[in-house]
């Protein structure tokens, strides 16, 4: 993990329609699907740095939304750490990915998308609130209980507010936990970015694992056991 | 902790300056010294020690390195929100969680063996047979050189019967909050602490469904709370003060380093632009 300073090229909508800054940065900086990145501007103005979650990876940097009290600004510098933690590693063996955006917004999980579809495997998206425009090859669903049974892999994005209001056996999780490979990007606040901390735990007790060392992306198992 | 600046060696706009051979503070006990070559610390529980913090962070702009808040048994993440922010700095409430002393001591010895300043425990107390217990173990440990004694909101016989049995080999440093009334300063300093540092004061902002979240709050908004306090120690304490605060910028700690704090304990920084505190070796 490294810092790297990253420009604001344009500040853009989501394809749902939230507000999001497309960035500039080096190649070697780039996260993959799941991974996040820290942000502050150089300055030293900020008191704490934004967790910036990508939508869209590009040859020359990122998308990502922006984080709820940043008002960054066309052309200005960003002082990046990261890539942090882990990211997204479905198998190449599994073919059929459900992705499902739990309580957050399902623009989160477009990069992933992106991954299914560049390896030709079959992509079915699902999310409480309503889906942006998707690729024709994508499937959307109108139930999940269905695409649970047929997927082999399963990828969501979740907050521990959810995981709180709908407890580990909530139906979705069960039946995702199904002995397959199912990974969860849980979204929350990373303050330091090394583990130090411990505010970015997920899970509780001597089970906990940090967000930004063990994460963000989790095996679901450790989410519901 | 990312001290490198992005792109590029670090650009210190320095604390001050930190080069002279004059020890920025030493702390005598019964059998090992505490000798911080320049004013400047972590907090604690801001910087790691492992490989990855000793390549993101020259240690060697520090005066000491003060571990994570340690404490006796194995403590696990707080519930809830965890982190909350407000205009000008954020609430932190962790739980303090760690693998416990003695697990502490066992993987992180290593690193502490090597690093390039002196190592300072902080240790969470609640108890005085608990603080005699930590004490007994911690003092075996020779990469030690003093004990910072997180003392918590406590009153003045209480910080008094923690520090009194914390007494021993190493030097001791009485971590308060910033807000804790001078009394217990006092209090602490006279049953024995080489030194006081002020830690982070308590807040507490709205969290889920407006219910209050408790924790301690950080960010340049303590800065102002911080110098006050400094002056208004450095008139009561004959003992060396360690300020921290709302310090982001190398001017903010040379202003407390000027109003009687002896060292400085950075904070958030750490985490954002450190090149913008730390001063050149």
């Amino acid at each position: 993990m490294r810092r790297t300073l990253a420009r604001v090229a344009s500040l853009v909508l989501s394809p749902s329609g939230m507000a999001a800054a497309r960035l500039v940065l080096p190649t070697a900086a780039m996260p993959v699907p799941g991974q996040v990145m820290l942000a502050c501007r150089p300055s030293g103005d900020d008191s704490l740095r934004h967790t910036l979650l990508p939508i869209a990876l590009h040859a020359d940097g990122l998308t990502a939304l922006q984080p709820e009290g940043a008002s960054w600004q066309p052309g200005e510098l960003l002082d990046l750490l990261g890539p942090v933690g882990h990211g997204f590693r479905p198998s190449t063996a599994r073919r059929r990915w459900l992705l499902a955006a739990l309580g957050v917004d399902p623009d989160i999980l477009l990069p992933l998308m992106d991954m299914g579809i560049g390896r030709g495997v079959s992509v079915a998206m699902w999310a409480e609130s309503p889906l942006p425009p998707l690729p024709p090859q994508v499937e959307v669903p109108s139930d999940v209980e269905p695409v649970l049974d047929w997927a082999d892999y399963v990828g969501l994005a979740l907050t521990p507010d959810w995981l709180d209001a709908n407890g580990p056996d909530g139906s979705i999780l069960k039946a995702a936990s199904r002995p397959r490979l199912a990974e969860a990007l849980v979204i929350l606040p990373i303050p330091c970015g090394t583990g130090i901390c411990g505010a970015c735990a997920v899970g509780g007790g001597r089970t906990a694992r940090r967000a930004c060392i063990d994460g963000p992306v989790v095996a679901l198992e450790d989410l519901t056991r | 902790m990312n001290a490198g600046a992005p792109d590029g060696p670090p650009k210190p706009d320095a604390a001050r300056d930190s080069g002279s051979a004059v020890p920025a503070l030493t702390l005598t006990a019964g059998k090992r010294d505490l000798v911080m070559r320049t004013p400047l610390t972590n907090a604690a529980g801001f910087l790691g020690c492992d490989g990855a913090a000793r390549e993101s962070l020259d240690f060697t702009a520090l005066g000491a390195y003060i571990t994570p808040p340690l404490s006796l048994q194995p403590r696990s993440p707080s519930h809830g929100p965890r982190v909350l922010t407000f205009p000008g700095g954020f609430l932190l409430h962790t739980g303090h969680p760690n693998r416990g002393l003695r697990a502490a001591i066992r993987q992180d010895r290593r690193h502490w063996a090597d690093m390039p300043c002196p190592v300072i425990a902080h240790l969470l107390l609640r108890t005085s047979g608990e603080a005699s217990e930590m004490v007994r173990w911690i003092e075996s440990v020779e990469e030690v050189s003093a004990l910072e004694l997180g003392l918590g909101e406590v009153d003045a016989a209480q910080a008094a019967a923690l520090v009194t049995a914390c007494a021993g080999e190493l030097p001791l440093i009485a971590h308060l909050p910033l807000g804790t009334v001078t009394a217990v300063f006092e209090a602490a300093a006279g049953a024995g602490a080489h030194a006081v540092s002020i830690g982070a004061p308590r807040g507490a902002l709205p969290g889920r469904d407006d219910a209050p979240v408790r924790g301690r709050l950080f960010g340049p908004a303590i800065f102002p709370l911080a110098l006050q306090a400094v002056a208004a120690l450095k008139e009561r304490l004959q003992v060396p003060i360690l300020a921290s605060g709302g310090v982001y910028r190398g001017e903010q700690a040379t202003a407390l380093l000027r109003a009687g704090a002896s060292a400085v304990q950075l904070d958030g920084v750490l985490w954002t632009t450190p090149e913008k505190v730390l001063a050149p070796m």
